[in-house]
């Protein structure tokens, strides 16, 4: 779809209002042609940072903006000498590309947009953050309504192969919409697994699920039922697919989560923020004292140490592993390491404990709190499940609550 | 490494103190007795000078004793009502040592004197204690010594604080905090938490019980043992993950500013600026640039090298692409050296007193 004379907001909006209608008629029909509209929330910087120029992030990466109004922007793909979509600063810290691209084309250039720039991040949510989501999902809305949710692990430290697919988290995505317009769902992985069924049911049947079945506490999608028809489906690397008829409900329920997703990563920062720092509290002394708490992830059971040592080795011997992790590990044991590394995506410090049984971090003030996110979030999917993540005495699930609660930020729609 | 020597080091004892006063829910991955008792961090190495009065009376006796310390670590309780001055230790000092003439000048932190120490208005009065810290041992000798020192200067007329010790212990994988030695003086609160002795840290067999540490290196502590070389080497991975990071956020093309100076204090969290004024400066800037040329020299061609302009000491590198940024990242990854300090450079500049941090 040619966006290229769309000159004002107005003119942006109902461009992609009548496109999302047009697709949802053909998704009724079973006759999906075109992609749906897709949102890639991402992340800038700290709150406390310079937020970087997003018009010049953009050049650089070959993808410059055209300024609609002053949180508006079309978005142009110089590969491919078409415009790629819209972006929008919803709220600071947040922008959004909104694309009607199929997933296959736009997945793939979202993520080495992102990977070609620290300054830049994609959500990460986080099984936990979905869990608290879900909950929001059951209290503001009917009961009959239908909701999705998917769940993910995938123990792929504890298979023998150097071979670990970096575009997974993009196959993943871009999946359910292949499939939708083949009118088929295949199962390709065991411990992949999807729920499709009103809301009740699922709210009755899943915690019952959970405790039977570990990983489905790794929750890697879930559908916001639409006040109208359809649903807008979240997924853990900040990609979202509008399966509504509206796309202004779409970017309420964007504006939603990112404002809850916002204040638990601020809430994270400034509680795990360390730093040791000259304090002038005292009426004439200096001293230098030391504040923040450890992020402290514990496993439900240690993992072998086997896959300990393919963790470790496919983490810190590889340049682009999971983790987005760069460090040199010291060894203290079989099953225990330290790493005074860094966040290698955005190019921040990082302090590590790994063992068999735990990973303890330290972070220093300024590293942005999305790392704790992209931690939690990859230690869900790939080592285990049930996590148990504390900062400080602060539960990480309850963030998510607190931001809500604290912020008072409420469902509108 | 030996648990035994590990629990000797005063940069660990430090450390787990500081990791005994974090929030962490359900004592894991270590018991934090000393949050959970109410203490908190007040200071690191505050530095206390004794007042002119104090000095003038000191000056008129045979005592011998240091006019300005820097103990460990400084906690306070229930806001400003009650101190706790920390110093960790490696060994046993006698009264005609160094440290006892360090234990002088902290025994003497009492009433006005320790109110003008940290600022606190002339007339409060709160609970202050000296707590000495080291590795458990059955001889009663350790606190003996120090209540020797403190009996002396009672003595011959001087207010004193009262003065105790807390052993750490490594018993079937496990760290212990003790308090078993009868003559000295901890705070009530602390004596019921700790008791005897209290479990702080369960460690696996084949591991070393090592926390992260806050604060990873001192130029005061001895270089040679097995801990040290820990210490030395996240001393080396924090300048180099904070050298890489620099490089890391360059959008090329660019020029790089690695300044010494800057580079050591952030790999240091501010610590080095104490340790620059001590004449170590010169020494720790000379083995940053040997490990930053260490470093680069696998990617030699793909930046172009200049001084930084006096007086500023460093260098700058000015990267050209994205695959010249991605070789120097390569080249810092894979530097491979376990000896980064030289020992001569240690031995020749610095100050080493006892194993006072």
């Amino acid at each position: 779809m040619d966006i290229g004379h769309i000159k004002n907001r107005e003119q942006a909006i109902d461009s992609l209002s009548g496109y999302t209608q047009a697709r949802k008629d053909e998704l009724d029909k079973k006759t999906l042609g075109k992609g749906l509209v897709k949102s890639y929330l991402l992340e800038t910087v700290p709150a406390n940072s310079h937020e970087p120029d997003i018009e010049l992030v953009f050049r650089n990466i070959g993808m410059p903006l055209g300024r609609i109004d002053e949180t508006l922007y079309t978005v142009w793909n110089t590969n491919e000498k078409k415009h790629f979509g819209f972006l929008e600063k919803l709220i600071p810290r947040h922008p959004v590309i909104y694309t009607m691209e199929d997933s296959k084309d736009s997945d793939p250039l979202v993520k080495r947009l992102v990977d070609n720039t620290h300054e830049l991040d994609r959500l990460w949510i986080s099984g936990w953050t979905f869990d608290r989501l879900w909950q929001k999902v059951l209290e503001i809305n009917p009961k009959y309504r239908y909701g999705r949710l998917a769940f993910e692990h995938q123990s792929i430290f504890e298979v023998d192969s150097d071979e670990i697919d970096e575009d997974d988290d993009i196959e993943e995505t871009e999946k359910s919409e292949s499939e939708e317009k083949a009118g088929l769902y295949v199962e390709s992985r065991a411990s992949r697994f999807t729920i499709v069924d009103k809301l009740e049911t699922i709210q009755k049947s899943l915690p019952k699920l959970q405790e039977n079945y570990y990983p489905l506490h790794s929750i890697s999608q879930l559908r916001f039922p639409s006040t109208g028809r359809g649903g807008h489906d979240f997924y853990y690397n900040g990609k979202v697919t509008n399966r509504s008829d509206s796309f202004t409900d779409h970017r309420a329920h964007l504006l939603y989560v990112l404002k809850i997703y916002k204040g638990a990563t601020e809430d994270a920062e400034q509680k795990a923020w360390y730093s040791i720092e000259k304090t002038t509290l005292q009426l004439q002394g200096k001293f230098t004292t030391l504040h923040g708490a450890p992020v402290v992830m514990k496993f439900g059971e240690p993992i072998s140490t086997q896959t300990f040592e393919k963790w470790i080795a496919s983490t810190f011997q590889r340049k682009r592993n999971r983790f987005r992790l760069w460090g040199n590990p010291i060894r203290l044991g079989t099953n225990k390491v330290h790493v005074y590394g860094a966040d290698r995506h955005l190019w921040q410090s990082i302090f590590l404990e790994i063992t068999n049984k735990h990973v303890v971090a330290i972070l220093p003030k300024g590293t942005c709190g999305n790392t704790i996110h992209r931690l939690v979030t990859n230690i869900q999917r790939y080592i285990d499940p049930g996590v148990d993540v504390w900062i400080g005495e602060q539960n990480y699930k309850d963030l998510v609550s607190r931001a809500t609660d604290k912020r008072e930020i409420k469902y509108e729609n | 490494m030996k648990t035994e020597e590990i629990i000797g080091h005063p940069l660990y004892q430090l450390n787990l103190i500081l990791w005994l006063l974090q929030p962490l829910k359900d004592n894991y991955p270590l018991r934090p007795i000393l949050n959970e008792l109410g203490y908190e961090l007040f200071a690191i190495g505050p530095t206390m000078s004794l007042s002119p009065e104090l000095r003038d009376r000191i000056a008129s006796t045979s005592v011998q004793c240091d006019s300005e310390s820097e103990p460990d670590l400084m906690l306070s309780k229930d806001g400003v009502k009650e101190f706790v001055i920390i110093e960790c230790k490696k060994q046993l000092f006698g009264s005609e040592s160094n440290t006892a003439k360090q234990a002088r000048a902290l025994l003497l932190q009492t009433g006005e004197q320790f109110n003008i120490s940290i600022a606190l208005p002339v007339g409060a009065n709160p609970d202050i204690h000296l707590i000495y810290v080291s590795k458990h041992s059955s001889s009663k000798l350790y606190t003996g010594n120090l209540c020797e020192i403190s009996e002396e200067l009672k003595k011959i007329g001087f207010d004193v604080l009262p003065v105790g010790s807390i052993g750490i212990e490594s018993k079937s994988n496990s760290i212990f905090l003790c308090d078993a030695y009868g003559e000295g003086k901890i705070p009530d609160q602390m004596r019921k938490g700790i008791g005897k002795k209290i479990k702080v840290q369960v460690f696996e067999e084949d591991e070393d019980p090592i926390p992260l540490f806050y604060i990873p290196w001192d130029p005061n502590v001895s270089q040679s043992d097995e801990i040290s070389a820990y210490c030395e080497q996240v001393f080396r991975e924090r300048i180099l993950s904070n050298l890489i990071i620099r490089i890391g956020k360059a959008t090329p093309p660019r020029t790089i500013e690695i300044n010494y100076d800057e580079l050591l204090n952030e790999s240091t969290s501010s610590f080095y600026e104490r340790w620059r004024s001590k004449n170590i400066g010169r020494t720790l800037r000379n083995c940053c640039r040997d490990l930053i040329n260490n470093a680069l020299k696998g990617a030699q061609e793909n930046f172009d090298k200049e001084k930084l302009p006096q007086p500023l000491r460093g260098v700058s590198l000015k990267i050209k692409s994205d695959e010249d940024k991605e070789a120097v990242i390569d080249s810092i990854t894979k530097l491979r050296v376990d000896k980064w300090l030289k020992e001569e450079d240690s031995q020749m500049n610095f100050p080493i007193i006892d194993d006072d941090i």
